[in-house]
């Protein structure tokens, strides 16, 4: 059997919104500690926020998306405010069951204001080019180089400057670092407005790639999750490497089972890649 | 003094664990503080630097009041605290786990990062070749010269080290105290706990201990080595 090119294009692309919205997930784990459900929501807000200044108000799409993706790292901000920051002492779990409940407000406000149906943004449809048997869309390509550059400032965020280097040490060792001087509620602010803008792009490039819905985000969050866990959770570049095994693997499996199953297919990924390296792709033995 | 501890009063919870110590730290000096384990010897470097909350009495650093200082401001004074586990950051490398410990410092007009670098190279010279690795690949030996290195950085007027020798094989041991010995000889004073009790009492200029939570006697290190109660209850016989 050959492997049609079509389906490694679909999962580069699917790659890509998966690392890009595991590498926010991620780092908001890395200093808070906890498991943020409502970050799908998170997702389907900044998509929301686009979607209403540029088909809703007509701005062009590219200011829609900027400011989605600002909306959405004030939207975290504020979120942790109001709710988050009254539970920082409060255990895991705890945390993990405030943010179903954050989830469920943002997931029924949304539908509240624009209804349950799916949207699209405004972009010009035209005719899919081709290149070498594989059709291709702009937004497609644009979803991926996107992504390439969001993955390379935050890697260069997280190597090359002081508070990129702080919020890997806090994600290590929370009190270690403030013993050497660091403020962390401030890196925490930090995070949650790298966290939200990058759940807002991850949303705006999933409504790109198919449609803007309510749970858009939520059922985007099953092979978000196992891109993270797999990736070891906490650890930004294991969360990319995940994102693009589980993105191109449930595209690919679609010649085998049927594609209702994709997301069969990345918790399959995450109970075998679990079991081969429990620490995650990049886990103790490989730091 | 430059630091003084009065009648401090700590714990975890409900439980309280210090009750009402006591402690100073003269300029130049190297205080060490032994004692069996459970002490209390940790919560008290804890409750010093910040990490654990004072309950009861008073804290003073160089005539200021550090009491209810939390970690992060705690270092501005000059205080750098190397804990007994967990005093490295494992996954980032040697030189930025020295970025760290220079955190508090860089912007000032008196810091030079690479000179201060270097500066502790010349300390500690292991680390020069070792530069990229991420901390948590080192051995233990390595992982506490990078403890202090880090904690070095800032050129602290106080170093509080907790236990700098566990868990080192005896030749390691011998290198860490001549370290030790050699930065207090340079003028920085030293408050220390361990449990090698006989060697860092020989090192130390003065010597407590701290037993339930309390402070039990307190000498030179000469004299207690020399004290028949310290050797039996606390150095063990050898
Ligand atoms: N984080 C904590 N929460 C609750 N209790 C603690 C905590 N840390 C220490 N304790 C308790 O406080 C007491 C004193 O502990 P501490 O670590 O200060 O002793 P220590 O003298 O340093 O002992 P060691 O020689 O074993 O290092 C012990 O009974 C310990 O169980
Ligand atoms: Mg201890």
């Amino acid at each position: 059997m050959v492997l049609d090119p079509q389906f490694i294009w679909n999962g580069i692309v699917v790659g890509s919104i998966i690392s890009v919205s595991a590498l926010g997930l991620t780092l908001i784990f890395g200093i808070l500690n906890f498991i943020n459900i409502a970050y799908g929501d998170y997702m389907a807000t900044g998509a929301y926020l686009a979607f209403a200044l540029n088909a809703q108000i007509g701005l062009p799409l590219g200011v829609a998306i900027v400011a989605g993706v600002a909306g959405m790292a004030a939207g975290a901000v504020l979120i942790d405010k109001l709710v988050f920051e009254h539970f920082r002492t409060s255990s895991p779990v705890t945390l993990l069951i405030v943010s179903i409940g954050v989830a469920f407000f943002i997931r029924n406000l949304i539908r509240a204001i624009w209804g349950p149906t799916g949207n699209f943004y405004d972009v010009p449809i035209e005719a899919n080019p081709n290149l070498f048997g594989v059709r291709y869309s702009v937004e497609q390509l644009s979803i991926i180089v996107a992504s390439l550059l969001l993955l390379t400032a935050v890697y260069v965020l997280l190597r090359r400057t002081r508070i990129g280097i702080a919020m890997r040490a806090a994600s290590d060792d929370r009190t270690l670092t403030r013993i050497r001087g660091v403020d962390t509620e401030r890196l925490v602010l930090y995070v949650w407005i790298a966290g939200g803008a990058i759940a807002g792009l991850g949303g705006i490039m999933l409504g790109l790639d198919a449609q803007i819905r309510p749970n858009m985000g939520f059922t985007a969050l099953i092979p978000i999750f196992a891109a993270t866990i797999l990736g070891g959770i906490g650890d930004p570049k294991g969360a990319v490497a995940g994102g693009f095994a589980i993105g191109i693997l449930q595209e690919v499996s679609v010649v085998v089972v049927p594609s209702e199953y994709k997301f069969a297919v990345a918790l399959a990924a995450l109970i075998v890649g679990l079991l081969l390296r429990p620490d995650g792709l990049f886990g103790e033995a490989t730091r | 003094m430059l630091l003084e501890a009065r009648d401090v009063v700590s714990g975890y919870g409900d439980a309280t664990i210090l009750n009402g110590v006591d402690l100073s730290v003269a300029d130049d000096e190297m205080v060490c503080i032994i004692g069996p384990n459970g002490a209390g010897k940790s919560t008290l470097l804890k409750t010093i630097v910040g990490i654990v909350d004072t309950w009861e009495g008073q804290i003073e650093f160089a005539d200021e009041d550090i009491t209810e200082l939390p970690p992060e401001r705690v270092v501005d004074h000059g205080i750098c605290y190397v804990p007994q586990d967990d005093n490295v950051f494992a996954d980032l490398t040697i030189r930025e786990n020295l970025r760290m410990g220079a955190w508090a410092a860089e912007g000032d007009d008196w810091f030079d990062f690479d000179e201060r670098v270097e500066a502790v190279y010349e300390q500690f010279p292991v680390l020069r070749e070792r530069l990229g690795q991420t901390a948590g690949s080192l051995s233990g030996g390595q992982q506490q010269m990078v403890a202090m290195a880090t904690a070095l950085m800032l050129d602290p007027d106080l170093l509080i080290l907790d236990e700098p020798s566990a868990g080192l094989a005896p030749k390691l041991i011998d290198d860490v105290f001549e370290r030790i010995a050699e930065i207090n000889d340079a003028g920085t004073p030293i408050l220390m706990v361990e449990q090698n009790a006989r060697r860092a009492l020989r090192e130390s200029d003065r010597g407590v201990v701290l037993d339930m939570g309390e402070n039990h006697i307190e000498g030179t290190g000469g004299d207690l080595l020399d004290s028949d109660e310290v050797a039996e209850l606390y150095l063990g016989a050898t």
